[in-house]
Order: C-alpha cells, then structure tokens, then sequence
C-alpha cells in the first residue's frame, strides 16, 4: 500500500532528503534535464512553432474524445491491427491475457507510464509469467521494486554501484570495477536472448494518429525496436489523451517530446502501423514475416474521461510527458519522484496523480509545492501547472476554519 | 517523524482569523518610518506594505524557535494557541526591527518623490492574506480579502503602491475573483521609481549578484527595472547561474509547511547565488529571510545579502 496519510508523506521526504546518494544522483539529472533541451531549443528554433499546434490538435482531440477514439480504432483495424478500448485496468488485464496465452510465457516490455500505472508487470508474473524490462534504466527500477524517478529517466537517482548490485543479483555479469562501458555491453548481451526467445512485446505509445492507427515510439537505447519487432505479437498499450488527429502532428508531437526531454534528435523514431507483411510470392499478402503478425493497440482510459470536464485539472491532459517540469523543479531536484504518488511524481505528477490515483493524495502531496511556477515556465504544452497545484491544495484545504 | 503541520498552521491561520496577520506585529516599532517621513493617515493613493516586510523579525524568530523546541513544537503550539499569544513567545532581533524600518523608509522616500502627498494606513495596515491562498484556503482567504478592501474602502483608499512580489501578485491578480466590485488600481513601487530621481548610492562598480523573486519575474513581469535601478545606483550586476524566468525558488513558501526541505532549496539557492558574489540582492522579504538563514546556517559569514531598497538613494 503505498502511504496516503501526511505522517507517511514526511517519512519519505525525509529518507529521501538524508540519502546522499540519491541527493547526489538527483542532483546532476536534474541540472541534466534543466539545461539539456534548452540547448536543443536554441539550436533547432522550429521546434517552438510546433508547440501551439500541437497544443491545439490536443484540445481538439479532448474536446471530441469519443470521435477520436473511435477513429482510431477504425483505422488501427484497417491496417490489419486490432484494437480495443478499455476503461480499467482489470479490462486491459483480461484483454492482454487474451493475447499472451496460458503461462509461462516470456514477455518482454519497454518503459511505458500506462503499464506502470496499471501494474501490468506485476500482474503477468503474478500470473505466471516471466517479464522483463528492456530499458535500462527500467529493468534496474524493476529489479529494485521501486517505481520511476523520472518519466523519460527512471533510475536517474540510482549510482553505479547500486547499478551493478542490482544487476549482479540477476544474473549480469558485473562488478565493482566494470566501467560503465563494460556494464551497458553485459546487459546487451543479458537481453540478446531475452528479445529473440520473447513470446510477446508489450510498449506503450508516445503518440498514435487517429487518421491512420500508426504507434509513434522514441527511443535512444534501441530497446523499443526490438521489443516491437521481434516477438511474433505487439501489444501496444495507449492511454487515450496521446491520440493525435494526423499523422503530421502525431510526427510533431513525437518530436516536441523527445526535444524538451532533451534527447534530440531521438536516436529512433519508430512508426508502426499494423503487422509486418509480405505479398511477394504471387501477390497473396501474409501477415508476420521478421516483424510481428499481430499488432494490438489497447486505448487505455483509466480516469482520464473523468478529468475531461474538470475546469482546472482537465489541462493536465494536454501533458506530452517530457518530464522537462520535474527537473526544473526545486523540490523535485531534493526528492525525485519520492515527491509523488505511486506512479508519478514533480510538479506534472501530482495533476497525473489526481486523474490516475487519487485526488486526495495528489492534494497533500501538494502541499508541498513552492508555487514557484518554474514547471509552468517551461512546459512545453503551456499547462499552468502551479495552478493545479494550488487547485489541488485548495480542493483539501479550502473549508479549513 | 511526525512534523505538527496541522498546529503550526493552526497557529498562524488563528492568528490572521484574530489578528489580521500570522503574527502580531508591535506597528509602533515597524512604523517607525512611516511617522519619520510624515506619511499622512490613509487617503486616495497609499503605500501598501501587506505587512510582509513588517512581519519579517517575527518570522525569523519564530524560525529560530521551531529549531530550538523541535519535534516538541506540536504540544507546545496546541497550548500557546489556546493560553496565549505565541507571538509574546518570540523574541524579535532589534537589529532586524531597525533593517526593516531602514528598507521601508527608502521605499517611501522614493515613492514621495513622485506622490508627495501619499498615504498610509498605519495600525490599521492590513496583511494581504496571501498565506491563506497559497494554503489554498480559500474560505478564509476570501473572508480575509473582502475584510481588507473594507478597509480599504473605509480609508478612502482608491489606489496602493504595493512593494513586494507577493502582495503585488496577490491584491492585483488574485483579489479580483474574490472580491465583489473590485475596483483598486495597484502599482509596484519599482515600476514607479523615475530613474532621474535616484542619486548613485553605491561606491562605483561595486558588484551585486541579482535574485529575482520567482513571483516577480515569472507572475508579475518585473525584471529589467531592478537591474536598471541597481545599474543607475552604481552597482555592476552579476547574474547568477539561474535569472530572470528562470530564477530560483528561495525555498520560503514551504517554510510553514517544512522548514527542513524549504532550507535544503534555499542553501542550493544561496550556493548558486554566492559562486557569483559574496553580495547579493533581493527584492522581497521572504527571499531576504530564506537566504540569510541559509548563509547562517551554512557558516557563510562573508555572505551580505540585501534589499534593493536598502542600496537606492
């Protein structure tokens, strides 16, 4: 149970604010994230005009959220992929059990908040299956049993030596002396195997294109190719508010992500649209030749619908996930995402908290926001972040007296 | 560890219900420089404190106090708010009293330079209530709100000339939508200053490293009117690793909520700050308070950190 009450609250600040380690770690990502995409923006300046548009396209989907939906799926099945759209999490969990079969099965995942929200690599191994994390910095957070620091970055408060402690404990040959080189070419070769035997691929979506049902996916590691290639089924699992109208947004919005994390140009763009297909043996198309033959896009509600007509907190909604806000953050760069609920964390974590949680955490939780307003000066999306906040301490304190 | 959250706001909040502020400013003391520059009492157009700068040697105490008593602090609250007034509990640094009332005195003396004839509301000068709303306690922070603009309306008051960050944003932006009929004009006193009036007050080309109030820079737009008030007083300015937009939080609005975090961000704020210089500048009160605590609480004694208010002539 993760703690809900205040007392709870101060426990973890203040083991996280006497961890010189984590201090240390926190301390350096966050000066990372700060100074990262402003360096990225100065040098690629068209990447400001994206941001309104995709602003707008995103209001304009949450504003039709039922037609987008509906024609995403529509166009999801007509590039010979299957979609579906689920409101909970047990009805994501009933619809992965459909599609990674009886136990034990090896499933192989990338880093997506939507699965961490739902738990969904606790609920496969408590199923009997084995699951592995393919992001680095993932699989230690997995290995750890703890939850994400950073949206994009989710060991960034771990040291090297941790690194290799959690790693020795599964089996990766490293030790004290492995230089960092030395340790990303042992968990290579950890995963070689894992990504050619894996059963199925699960991945979330940095974005999906209503127009034509295709999954954006960014990544640096290379981890994201793999995962979605390989194994013989793709499971995508997409939560509703990245859909975006077109393809051409869908491309900006993808590439307005990957700039303000910093991390730019992203060293993979991945577009999928449907299973992997030959026709060139007399012309008859078969579904499944290097790349899966089953592609399945999950649209995962999970609160979001709630929040659409919330007068504050529904901007929250906008949010493209760069996690640019927590690294700005005074108080995130002291606690990470200790400062946070269950999942997510920093100044877009507690609006993130509220929808996909609970409300009544997010508002203690917010209690300790500064109103500083650093998160709001960078955001991307122009969310007003300060202002959920203080909505969100108002909503629990407002009747005080 | 159990932090006694709910006392120390309980505290401060009955405070503000009863008296009108967090703690009960002795407006003999802190007004001193209102009565030395002849301010009359109230009026068309008055200078509007909010008190924030006021309330400083109280908050600094009671600081000091909540170190001292520790993880007691809860049961001790819980009684000193029912018995008596805890404000008689702490006890205010003269020198800190005589710093606050060479800063207002400033502030007035500029401001007379372009309303001779301006107000002030003297022991009737009310807080602004802005903890209550950054609480997000918004009943009270109404009440508190529509209490003070009768006030206002009751002096006759149809414009103010705020001075610092936080009460600006708040009475400007934020009383608006809770107040019915608002109709008050609200000036910065920064914005007012006519460069031409101010006489260099610094030695030539002595260095000042700028803090920018997170409120003013990133809420109400003032940030090149400091450095040019600094630049015309003969300082040389230095900007620190984070300014402008993007400056940095002194950590002072959690303060209530956890002093240990609060000072965490304020040493980080203080170590990016002094890489630049040893002198440093602020523009508001609770900045002023959150780093020199941090300087104090660091061994930074070669730190001297400063109001602009107190540097301008």
């Amino acid at each position: 149970m993760y703690p809900l009450e205040m007392e709870d609250i101060y426990r973890v600040l203040e083991e996280t604010i006497r961890d010189t380690g984590v201090r240390r770690a926190l301390e350096v990502s966050s000066e990372r994230i700060e100074k990262n995409p402003m360096k990225v923006l100065s040098r690629y300046p068209y990447l400001e005009s994206f941001r309104e548009e995709v602003r707008k396209a995103k209001e304009e989907v949450l504003r039709n959220i039922d037609y987008y939906i509906d024609m995403t799926m529509k166009s999801v099945e007509e590039i010979m992929g299957t979609a579906h759209l689920a409101k909970s999490r047990d009805e994501v969990f009933k619809l992965v059990d459909q599609y990674v079969g009886e136990p034990p099965k090896l499933v192989i995942k990338s880093k997506s908040m939507v699965t961490e929200e739902i738990k969904l690599r606790e609920y496969l191994e408590r199923k009997g299956h084995r699951v592995v994390e393919t992001d680095l910095g993932e699989l230690l957070i997995q290995i750890a049993g703890e939850k994400p620091m950073h949206t994009i970055a989710p060991a960034v408060h771990m040291t090297k030596e941790r690194a290799v402690k959690l790693l020795r404990s599964v089996g990766v040959k490293v030790s004290e002396s492995s230089t960092l080189e030395e340790i990303v070419a042992q968990v290579r070769h950890y995963l070689r195997n894992i990504f050619i035997e894996a059963d199925v691929g699960i991945s979330g979506g940095n974005t999906i294109a209503a127009d034509t049902g295709a999954i954006f996916l960014i990544s640096n590691e290379g981890n994201i190719r793999n995962t979605t290639n390989l194994p013989p089924i793709h499971i995508a699992i997409i939560s509703i508010e990245k859909i975006m109208p077109n393809m051409e947004l869908a491309y900006k919005q993808a590439l307005l992500q990957a700039a303000n994390a910093g991390l730019y140009p992203p060293t993979y763009l991945s577009i999928i649209a449907g299973p992997s297909s030959t026709a060139d043996i007399e012309q008859k198309r078969i579904y499944g030749v290097h790349g899966p033959g089953k592609v399945i896009v999950i649209l995962y509600d999970g609160g979001r619908s709630k929040y659409l007509d919330d007068p504050v907190i529904w901007e929250q909604l906008l949010c493209i996930k760069c996690g640019r806000c927590q690294g700005v953050c005074p108080v995130w760069s002291i606690t990470g995402n200790y400062w946070g609920g269950p999942v997510y964390g920093g100044p877009m974590g507690m609006g993130w908290t509220a929808i996909t949680e609970d409300e009544r955490l997010a508002s203690r939780l917010s209690l300790f926001c500064l109103l500083c307003a650093r998160c709001t000066e960078v955001c991307p999306m122009d969310i007003q972040l300060h202002k959920i906040i203080h909505e969100l301490k108002a909503r629990l304190m407002g009747r005080w007296g | 560890m159990s932090y006694p959250i709910e006392d120390i706001l309980s505290i401060l909040v009955d405070n503000i219900v009863k008296y009108g502020s967090p703690f009960r400013i002795d407006h003999r003391r802190l007004n001193r420089w209102a009565y030395e520059n002849n301010l009359k009492t109230g009026g068309d157009t008055v200078l509007y404190t909010g008190l924030l700068y006021q309330l400083t040697p109280y908050i600094e105490a009671s600081t000091r106090y909540l170190a001292k008593m520790g993880r007691k602090m809860g049961t001790i609250a819980r009684l000193a708010s029912k018995l008596i007034d805890l404000t008689k509990l702490l006890r205010v640094d003269e020198k800190t009293v005589n710093y606050v009332n060479q800063v207002l005195d400033n502030i007035a003396k500029m401001v007379k330079n372009t309303y001779q004839d301006i107000g002030y509301l003297y022991d009737k000068e009310p807080y602004s209530g802005v903890l209550l709303y950054d609480l997000g306690m918004i009943r009270l922070f109404e009440n508190h709100a529509n209490r003070v603009m009768d006030i206002f309306r009751e002096n006759g008051v149809k414009k103010v000339v705020t001075i610092d960050p936080h009460t600006t944003h708040i009475i400007r932006d934020i009383y608006p939508k809770y107040v019915d009929g608002y109709d008050l004009e609200v000036i910065n006193y920064l914005n007012l200053i006519n460069l031409d009036d101010l006489e260099p007050g610094l030695e030539s080309g002595e260095e000042y490293v700028i803090h920018d109030p997170c409120i003013y820079a990133r809420i109400v737009g003032i940030i090149d009117k400091p450095r040019e008030l600094l630049e015309k007083g003969g300082a040389k300015i230095l900007e620190p690793e984070y300014s402008r937009q993007m400056t940095y939080c002194c950590g002072g609005p959690i303060e209530s909520i956890y002093p240990e975090l609060s000072s965490e961000i304020a040493k980080k704020r203080l170590r990016q700050l002094a890489s630049k210089s040893s002198k440093i500048v602020t523009l508001c009160p609770i900045c002023y308070i959150n780093l020199s605590r941090a300087a104090l609480d660091e061994g930074m004694g070669e730190v001297e950190i400063r109001d602009l208010a107190s540097i301008l002539r």
